[in-house]
């Protein structure tokens, strides 16, 4: 489990004949260790994963474990594409939200100009990716605004 | 055992693994349990429950 630590299997079907059990499901994850000579993404990862047992008096006396790793080496490799997120944004803005006076659209109905904005963008994983490189204090023009998904103001 | 059985104690391993209390499987897995991974291959016991 060092790859992930926090690696939960659920189970999608469960099929037995004589004393063996077969399970079949999905293993969820984070990539928080090395795994197979890669290093941690830090990205919510997936993969199918098939666990036989052999019963005997009770206990488990034999198993095994079928997985896709070519499926999970694909997701730890995979080009970054996240999208950002802007976890705070420091400007007019975000001080007429926080005072509930603004908008909980922080760009678009307070026009304010792109200079103003500062955006806090933070190491997150979002469905899976990591935002990276981290940019903190970026302005960020409105076109950009438009393609980022913007966190609501707190 | 029966069937049944055998499949309640296939879940319990797994909601083991899950919730990380290894120590519980000790009831649940044969001292000389073997196993055996595309990943790893052929090991012992707790090997089986590993994941990547």
């Amino acid at each position: 489990m060092a790859g992930l630590p926090d690696a939960v299997t659920t189970v999608e079907d469960w099929i037995a004949e004589g004393n063996k059990v077969a399970a079949r499901g999905v293993v969820t994850g984070t990539h928080l260790g090395d795994f197979a000579g890669i290093a941690a993404t830090r990205r919510r990862v997936s993969y199918n994963a098939m666990r036989i047992f052999a019963l005997d008096g009770g206990k488990v006396t034999e198993g095994w474990f079928v997985f896709d790793l070519d499926g999970l080496m694909r997701q730890a490799h995979r080009p970054c594409s996240a999208r950002r997120v802007i976890l705070s944004l420091e400007g007019p803005c975000c001080s007429s939200c926080r005072s509930g006076s603004g908008s909980k659209d922080p760009l678009t109905p307070c026009a304010v100009p792109s200079s103003d904005l500062k955006v806090d963008i933070g190491d997150l994983i979002v469905e899976g990716d990591v935002v990276d490189p981290p940019l903190v204090g970026t302005a960020l023009t409105p076109k950009e605004a438009s393609a980022t998904r913007i966190g609501s103001c707190p | 055992m029966s069937i049944e059985e055998n499949k309640e104690i296939a879940r319990q391993v797994v909601d083991a693994v899950n919730r990380g209390t290894l120590d519980a499987l000790d009831n649940l897995v044969a001292a000389d349990m073997s196993s055996t991974s595309r990943f790893r291959g052929k090991g012992r016991a707790w090997q089986a429950f590993r994941t990547p």
